[in-house]
């Protein structure tokens, strides 16, 4: 279970996540939605403990990420799947993981084998696809066999294939109990996967509600998630394409 | 009704051991690290035997103090200035990566006691450059002394004073190799860390007229001197060189501590 109260984050005078308050259960998928620059990354970032919150906090089973006793076992994140070494190959790169939480290194063959990544195990990372450093980023989460997951983005990168086999994949995490917390900008497929829906929009939250509910109160026409979200968050959008320009961008 | 304490909810794992072996890992794994060793292996070998040769050729250009000056240890150490180098900038480099890449976050994630990892990089970086430039200083030692021995040089490798400075030296390379994981750390960038750590090495002697001669050999390009300069003959060399290189890397590397617990990732 992870659990955010009053998290508060500010940068020279920006605030990016201000006064967010939500909890994510175990035993569903819970996606996390919003805008470009809405503070999805820094919440995930504030989670983790890699940066420190302004005011408030944020546990994952009742305590700070630094304070729990084997990080990997208790919580398995991908932020950036590139943020890798790209000199070093898919095993070795699990391996000093491995290694660190004092996780068996055959644990690394399996969750190659889980993510299918096996037969290119020896390669520098540096020479994959953006598919391939993903599903790498997904073998490092799932490395400890954690009860919590946290997972930026996953589907960025992933063939057709790949994206469902990651929705089985969630959907399985979930159904053993854990807590399984994912952000996505593609919104077709969080309405596929995501069971409970956590939408915020400059730092604050929107709305936090199970994902048909979500879809029957902001778009009972359509059912389409993608317009429950547009309507969400039409007053939270800090990034916006000019209207004003043509298709290919020209001015007139 | 009894409740079971559970035994291990105090203990921290990502032990010390566990992150030491894991920093180990990344070290072993990358090409560049081998690269280095090999390299640093090469020069001091290389530059000791040429060293070597090139003061038998000026052997009857040389003043009699010259002469008097040779010795196998100074000609061992002819490439260690190079070795200093290679392993600072792998020191810099293995830290500042990290950051550049973005993989301190999986780090991080991994092993939250960030002084732990800091720690246990620098130990690594330490552990691998040390033992190497040992065995390239005595090899190069062994290897000089081959070559002096035509104008009537012996000097023993059991003799306290030379075996007391190969042994000092290889600890100042390691003792260099932690002070630039802590440079690279607190940089984060390699660019910046490399020329910090050339600076930290040679500032003293380029700008000489900056500090009050009587501090002078308390800066590390004085502690380094001393550290690969012998003792009197039957003599262990003086552990002041070292010594202060460890204070150095101690307190670069506590810096870097101080620095990244604070800081956001």
């Amino acid at each position: 279970m992870i659990q955010a109260t009053g998290l508060t984050k500010r940068y020279k005078g920006v605030v990016a996540v201000n006064d967010l308050s939500f909890r994510v259960e175990p035993g569903r998928v819970t996606g996390f939605l919003g805008p470009n620059g809405a503070g999805k990354s820094t919440t995930l970032r504030l989670i983790l403990g890699l940066d420190a919150p302004t005011a408030g906090s944020a546990t994952v089973n009742g305590r700070q990420f630094r304070h729990l006793p084997v990080p990997l076992r208790a919580v398995g994140a991908t932020l950036d799947p590139n943020a890798v070494d790209p000199r070093r190959s898919a095993a070795n790169h699990l391996r000093w993981m491995a290694d660190s939480n004092r996780i068996d290194r055959r644990r690394v063959d399996e969750v190659l084998h889980l993510v299918g990544l096996s037969d290119v195990a020896g390669r520098r990372v540096g020479s994959f696809s953006l598919g391939m450093t993903q599903r790498l980023g997904i073998a490092s989460a799932l490395l400890g066999d954690p009860d919590t997951l946290l997972l930026d983005e996953p589907s960025n990168g992933l063939d057709p294939e790949g994206i469902v086999w990651l929705r089985a994949l969630l959907r399985d995490l979930a159904r053993d109990g854990r807590t399984v917390f994912v952000s996505s900008h593609q919104m077709a497929e969080m309405a596929k996967s995501a069971d409970h829906l956590i939408v915020i929009g400059r730092g604050h939250l929107v709305a936090d509600a199970p994902t048909a509910e979500i879809i029957r109160a902001h778009a009972p026409e359509t059912a389409s998630l993608e317009d429950a979200f547009l309507d969400l968050t039409r007053d939270e959008t800090d990034y916006r394409a000019g209207v004003d320009t043509t298709a290919t961008g020209a001015r007139p | 009704m009894t409740t079971t304490v559970e035994a291990t909810s105090s203990v921290h794992f990502p032990s010390p051991r566990s992150t030491f072996r894991s920093e180990w890992s990344k070290l072993r794994t990358l090409r560049s690290t081998w690269i280095a060793v090999i390299s640093s292996v090469i020069v001091t070998v290389g530059f000791a035997a040429l060293s070597a040769a090139t003061r038998l050729h000026d052997w009857d250009q040389l003043t009699p103090e010259a002469r008097r000056s040779v010795d196998a240890t100074q000609t061992a150490f002819a490439g260690l200035v190079v070795v200093v180098i290679i392993f600072g900038a792998l020191g810099v480099h293995h830290a500042s990566v990290e950051f550049t890449t973005g993989m301190i976050r999986q780090t991080f994630t991994a092993t939250p006691r960030r002084s732990a990892v800091i720690a246990a990089k620098a130990t690594a970086v330490a552990a691998l450059a040390a033992p190497v430039a040992l065995g390239a200083n005595l090899t190069a030692f062994v290897i000089s002394q081959r070559i002096l021995a035509t104008k009537g040089f012996d000097e023993a490798l059991t003799e306290p004073r030379s075996l007391g400075v190969l042994v000092s030296a290889a600890l100042a390379v390691g003792l260099l190799a932690a002070l630039g994981v802590g440079l690279g750390t607190m940089l984060k960038r390699t660019t910046a860390g490399t020329i910090t750590f050339m600076a930290i090495l040679f500032g003293g002697s380029l700008f000489t007229g900056i500090v009050p001669a009587a501090m002078r050999p308390l800066l590390p390009d004085a502690a380094f001197q001393a550290a690969i300069t012998p003792g009197s003959a039957g003599q262990w060399p003086n552990a002041s060189g070292p010594g202060l290189l460890l204070g150095y890397a101690l307190a670069t590397c506590l810096l870097a501590m101080f620095v990244v617990e604070r800081r956001d990732v």
